[in-house]
């Protein structure tokens, strides 16, 4: 074993990284040389003035200044939790209020839901299909008078409402009455409601 | 495995503020002396500690009961240490292959230990705080992280996330380089020997 070897040997034995042999090995090297055993003793130096420095207590109050900032830092976040709570209670409250207000208020108004509205015009309570115009696809009329001067390709339903098909007009498809039952009422009024609802998500229907 | 650490985890995690202060009056010298060491100054290391705490405190409900809690411990402080120095300058990283013989080049510092802190301390371990001082911080922590706080060398290196083989490499270079900054006024012993 030259010193090289040693000196590595002993960093290992520091760490407890050295099989017994070889701590024997090194053992008997270093009662041979005198400047391997001057490296172990500044080694030595090294390590227990690094335990020594690694003893410095902390500032009077540590603890109690800790548990201060805690108890500051935690009321906000208590707090923005329940500013979370209320903003939600508050969304759910207005939309129980204003969700029948709506349905309500589409209930004593005639109502046209078409996959074609844009082609239909309204004026007062009549819905009108303009001489030229093709409206194609299922239509839908809650109260009030549907008149065609043009041309419906599809189903009509009609709830309180009527049809008034025009010398012109043509209607290609078949029509439905539907009792104005309570629930014919708030199913259609639920529908519009929709319709406003994906309109107003931009929606490209 | 620390029984009693676990033991206060488990409260402090059930919202047991008192168990949470006794695990800080536990571990605060050690952190405190530990980022003393790593920065180099008494008010960084002050408000990095108090950080430290504040983070296991916000990471309580990550820690799993039955994970060691030192090294979770060291391993925050010794992020935040990192960083703050990382902040305040840049580092020159040395994990070259080893080269026998080769001292570890020691960075420089603007301020060492001031002259009050040499006469209340024993002359040798001021001596060595600097040197402790200008090692680099990734050599710094694996040797304050081994020497001061007794870890071992699998606790090291899942702290900073490198493999043992590194903290073996770097704590020969910095005990290598430290030993022979101590004693280089006792004459280098390399020359006689070999
Ligand atoms: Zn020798």
């Amino acid at each position: 074993m030259n010193c090289h070897d040693a000196r590595r040997m002993l960093h290992q034995a520091l760490d407890n990284d050295l099989s017994l042999p070889a701590k024997r090995q090194l053992e008997s090297h270093l009662q041979a040389c005198g400047p391997c055993q001057k490296v172990e003793r500044s080694l030595g130096q090294v390590v227990s003035l690094l335990e020594q420095l690694s003893n410095v207590p902390a500032p009077a109050g540590f603890t109690a200044d800790l548990m201060q900032k805690l108890q500051q830092q935690q009321r906000p976040s208590i707090s923005r939790f329940t500013r979370l709570r209320m903003a939600c209670a508050v969304a759910l409250l207005c939309l129980l209020i204003v969700s029948p207000l709506y349905v309500w208020t589409t209930l004593s108004q005639p109502q046209l839901i078409a996959d074609d509205w844009q082609v239909i015009v309204q004026e007062g309570n009549r819905f009108i299909v303009p001489a030229g115009e093709v409206v194609r696809g299922d239509l839908v009329i809650y109260r009030g008078v549907l008149e065609i001067r043009g041309e419906v390709h599809g189903t009509i339903k009609t709830v309180d409402a009527t049809i008034e098909l025009a010398p012109n007009g043509r209607h290609v498809g078949s029509a439905h009455s539907i009792i104005a039952s309570p629930q014919a009422k708030l199913a259609v009024a639920w529908a519009e409601l929709w319709e406003r609802i994906k309109h107003l998500l931009g929606g490209n229907d | 495995m620390d029984w009693v650490d676990q033991k206060l985890m488990q409260k402090a995690k059930r919202g047991d503020h008192s168990a949470f202060a006794e695990l800080v009056d536990k571990y605060r010298d050690k952190i405190y002396a530990y980022l003393y060491r790593m920065v180099g100054n008494r008010e960084d290391a002050l408000d990095l500690a108090q950080e430290t705490f504040l983070r296991v405190f916000s990471n309580l409900r990550n820690f799993q009961v039955g994970q060691p809690f030192r090294p979770w411990l060291y391993r925050i402080a010794t992020n935040l240490a990192i960083d703050h120095l990382r902040r305040r300058r840049p580092t020159i990283a040395l994990d070259a292959p080893l080269v026998d013989g080769e001292p570890l080049r020691l960075e420089l510092v603007e301020q060492g230990p001031g002259p009050a802190e040499q006469h209340e301390q024993a002359e040798l371990a001021a001596y060595l705080a600097q040197k402790v001082a200008e090692l680099p911080p990734n050599y710094r922590s694996v040797f304050l992280l081994r020497h001061g706080h007794d870890l071992s060398y699998q606790e090291i290196a899942d702290i900073l996330q490198v493999p043992v083989s590194t903290v073996k490499t770097r704590l020969f270079r910095a005990r290598e380089a430290l030993r022979l900054k101590l004693s280089e006024e006792r004459r280098l012993w390399e020359a006689e020997c070999q």
